[in-house]
């Protein structure tokens, strides 16, 4: 599949500030409700998905989450982006307690594993890159950010 | 061959990611070994015929094979150590 595909500037929110990852599942399930991506179930399935199996993850150059849940709640595949204003606790992967404040937060809607199985080793290669992390921090409009990550994933297999 | 697993809690993204990392490094260090990412829910039953775990979630208990963490072959932080003890192991 083209990774390109994936990313919709409806699916992005840049610089807006949520009160609890509660709120933040709550509004972007809404969202990508609306607008057919997922199942009714998605937003109970995340949320319950993040406390048995916390997707927080510390990094060199940023702390983000990637949520992600079973292929039965998602109806086609995408991935919502999200830089949040101020920073969110969520739990470190790999651990029950470790808490790490994140403002970066990448929902992985995933239908086919085996064709979106090098999504996330690109992100998180991406991350890493200086350029893409310079322009991607930089990037304060939707539209615009939606063009850069077609762009920068869609020549990526 | 040595086998090595590698779990999530769904085997959806984040096993698969790292399982295909591993893959990478062990073929830049021309090491063969059998990779794969497992159901977290057959854990027990891959184990047994398994030489090496590589985990991505909080061990609730102790398996008798070596366990490595598998978070540093997803974020990069510390992943030097946890190659050189993968490598160890497949020796």
């Amino acid at each position: 599949m083209n990774y390109a595909d994936l990313f919709d500037e409806e699916l992005i929110c840049i610089n807006k500030e949520f009160s609890s990852r509660e709120e933040l599942f709550e509004e972007l399930s809404n969202i990508l409700y609306s607008k057919g991506y997922i199942e009714k179930t998605f937003k109970y399935a995340i949320k319950k998905r993040e406390s048995e199996y916390p997707t927080g993850l510390a990094t060199d150059v940023m702390n983000l989450a990637i949520p992600h849940t079973d292929v039965e709640h998602v109806k086609k595949p995408f991935i919502f982006v999200a830089k949040l204003k101020k920073t969110l606790p969520f739990i470190q992967m790999g651990t029950n307690e470790d808490v790490i404040n994140v403002d970066n937060i990448f929902i992985l809607g995933i239908k086919d594993p085996s064709k979106q199985v090098n999504l996330l080793s690109k992100i998180m290669e991406k991350l890493q890159d200086g350029i893409f992390k310079g322009n991607y921090t930089s990037i304060s409009d939707e539209k615009e950010m939606a063009t850069y990550l077609k762009q920068t994933f869609g020549s990526e297999k | 061959m040595k086998k090595v697993i590698v779990a999530c809690g769904s085997g959806v993204a984040t096993s698969q990611t790292v399982a295909s990392k591993v893959k990478k490094i062990l073929e830049e260090n021309k090491i063969k070994a059998d990779v794969s990412a497992v159901d977290i829910k057959s854990l027990d039953k891959y184990v047994k015929t398994s030489d090496v775990y590589i985990s991505i979630t909080k061990n609730t208990k102790e398996f008798n094979i070596p366990t490595l963490n598998g978070i540093a072959f997803l974020t990069g932080m510390g992943i030097e150590e946890e190659t050189k003890k993968l490598l160890d192991l497949l020796k």
